[in-house]
């Protein structure tokens, strides 16, 4: 099963390793170097999708890195559930993590959380589960 | 020291309620004193003159029956009852009168060994001589008078008599108002010796008065001033909590920030290993990662160990003479490399003049200023100039953007450590220790550094380096 994922994540080196793996897992890959981006991307899709379904998300997955300059992943994540409460987010963080699920108020349950460092296996493991 | 005051204040306060305590006590001990004295004296005195003024009516009532018996002795017949009696009572009267004369000399002469004060001692002493001139002229009216009585033809003897006899009254009189007049004049002059010591005792109470109520004012300017410096150790402290609470919440911000700087190149490390060993990518590639994140890695603890370095004064600088703007080329050379094609640097030099300087820790600094001005233009031109001043002889290097600028809380603590935060924006790219690097760099040069928003937009960073002296300047040409 394909999927379409938006990465977010202002590490090159980082994003580069993400891509190269998804793509090599025969996924589709957009990425986004900062938290700003990653929104405008996202709203982009979202524009483009509308005439196909109203419910449908327009990825599959968004990968978020939390701490990104403009805006951090959590800031992007209450924006994108705030257009698509069923989005499927997974934070990549490398600290934070507990503040983090703690604020603002109740985390949706489309959100998952992968603790930095992982292995990219985990990532793929958990991306297609 | 601050405490030491409060001790000494404590001491002065209580030293001065002693003084005023003891003075108060001393006025008016010595006023009982003066009383009972005074009171003493007047006692003393009017006890002295009464038995003298006694002795003076005495003799003078003893004198007058002396004579009346005179007149009887010499009326009846020497062998009748009446002339033995009128004989009989004027030699006892003449032992009377002779008798009190001799204890008021006793008297007199007492009172003058005793006498307190130099003028009664005088008056007494002049009573004594009244008493003796009365002793003596007793004696010849007795003399006379027992002539008459034997003799038979009298008339002249009797005559000189009644003369003697009025002179002695007078003389009796006149002592007795001498004395009066001593007793008024002693009671009068320790009425006036009172009297000057009550004044003495107002003054005494007016002074303590007055330094009571200066202590008063003096403790009170004491207290405004303890206040007042109260007041200022307090804002002073709250001040400095301030400072510390500021410098606690940037210390957890940097140590928030490091950590993450330091945890963020792992994640990449982890997945170039990963990426070879699966030969997704090929081995060189995933060295090269490593190494450029390892070296990102040794930047962050340089960064740490310079800021520590500044902070003990323990910057040592390797100098060595360079020309400036074969330095600025370089760097900007590198500092375009990788970035947006919508941002140009641009240089715009001076004369290339020699310095005598830390060549690595300036291009450090220069590349610092410039990777700032990169990050917060996103479209623009960054214009890199260096200035001669020969006034101060120095080289002012100035790095110009066109970006966002500065926010204006953030400027005046820019150089500060730990300063990250700006426009609102969460940016992860900075450990904020740069500028603090910066500062402390071109501080330990001998130069300066500032930072200034153009008017026009963007910000300006400026420092400057001394020149080397002129003597090396023209050797060297």
């Amino acid at each position: 099963m394909t999927l379409h994922i938006l990465v977010a994540e202002d590490n090159v080196f980082t994003a580069t390793q993400y891509t190269k793996v998804l793509e090599k897992n025969g996924h589709i890959v957009t990425v986004a170097k900062d938290g700003e981006e990653c929104l405008q991307m996202y709203e982009r899709e979202l524009a483009n999708s509308e005439f196909e379904s109203i419910e449908k998300s327009p990825f599959d997955v968004v990968l978020l890195d939390n701490n990104m300059p403009k805006k951090s992943g959590a800031e992007v994540a209450k924006e994108i559930l705030e257009k698509r409460p069923n989005q499927r987010i997974i934070f990549a963080s490398a600290y934070d993590i507990n503040s983090l699920l703690k604020s603002p108020g109740k985390m949706s349950d489309s959100i998952e959380v992968l603790e930095k460092p992982f292995s990219l296996g985990t990532m793929m493991s958990k991306i297609q589960s | 020291m601050r405490v030491l005051l409060f001790g000494k204040t404590s001491f002065k306060i209580s030293g001065s309620v002693g003084i005023i305590i003891l003075l108060l006590g001393i006025t008016i001990l010595f006023g009982l004193y003066q009383m009972s004295k005074v009171s003493d004296e007047i006692v003393t005195i009017s006890q002295a003159y009464e038995p003298l003024q006694n002795k003076l009516h005495n003799i003078k009532f003893y004198q007058s029956n002396q004579l009346d018996y005179l007149g009887k002795i010499k009326s009846v017949s020497h062998d009748s009852d009446e002339y033995r009696k009128a004989v009989e009572g004027f030699w006892s009267s003449s032992v009377i009168i002779k008798s009190d004369i001799q204890q008021a000399k006793r008297l007199a002469e007492t009172g003058s060994t005793v006498a307190t004060t130099a003028s009664i001692e005088t008056n007494l002493i002049s009573t004594h001589q009244s008493f003796v001139e009365i002793e003596q002229s007793y004696d010849e009216i007795e003399r006379l008078i027992s002539e008459a009585i034997s003799s038979q033809d009298d008339q002249f003897l009797l005559a000189q008599i009644e003369v003697k006899n009025q002179q002695l009254m007078t003389k009796i009189d006149e002592t007795s108002n001498d004395i009066k007049a001593f007793n008024e004049d002693s009671v009068s002059s320790i009425e006036g010796y009172e009297q000057s010591w009550l004044s003495i005792q107002i003054a005494i109470i007016v002074v303590v008065g007055g330094i009571a109520i200066f202590l008063r004012r003096f403790i009170n300017q004491i207290n405004t001033d303890l206040k007042n410096e109260i007041q200022v150790k307090t804002s002073a402290l709250q001040e400095a909590n301030k400072k510390l609470q500021d410098l606690d919440r940037k210390k957890n911000e940097f140590i928030s920030i490091a950590s993450h700087e330091l945890k963020s190149p792992i994640q990449p490390i982890f997945g170039f290993a990963e990426l070879a060993r699966a030969g997704d990518i090929d081995q060189k590639e995933a060295w090269d990662g490593v190494t450029t994140l390892a070296k990102k890695l040794q930047d962050l603890t340089t960064d740490v160990l310079d800021v520590t370095r500044i902070e003990s004064n323990r910057l040592s600088l390797f100098r060595q003479k360079f020309f400036v703007n074969d330095l600025v080329a370089e760097t900007a050379k590198m500092m375009r490399t990788g970035i947006s094609n919508d941002i140009m640097i641009i240089e715009d030099l001076d004369e290339n003049v020699e310095i005598n300087a830390d060549k690595q820790r300036v291009e450090q600094v220069l590349r610092n200023i410039i990777t700032n001005a990169v990050k917060f233009t996103s479209k623009g031109t960054i214009t890199i100039q260096t200035r001669l001043d020969k006034e101060t002889s120095e080289l002012v290097f100035s790095v110009r953007d066109s970006g966002l600028g500065i926010p204006e809380e953030i400027l005046p603590s820019i150089f500060e450590k730990f300063v990250t935060k700006s426009h609102g924006l969460e940016n992860s790219s900075g450990n904020g220790l740069g500028l603090f690097l910066c500062k402390g760099i071109i501080n330990a040069h001998g130069g300066r550094i500032r930072a200034y928003n153009n008017p026009d937009g963007g910000a300006t960073f400026e420092f400057s380096l001394p020149l080397i002296q002129k003597e090396i300047i023209s050797f060297t040409n």
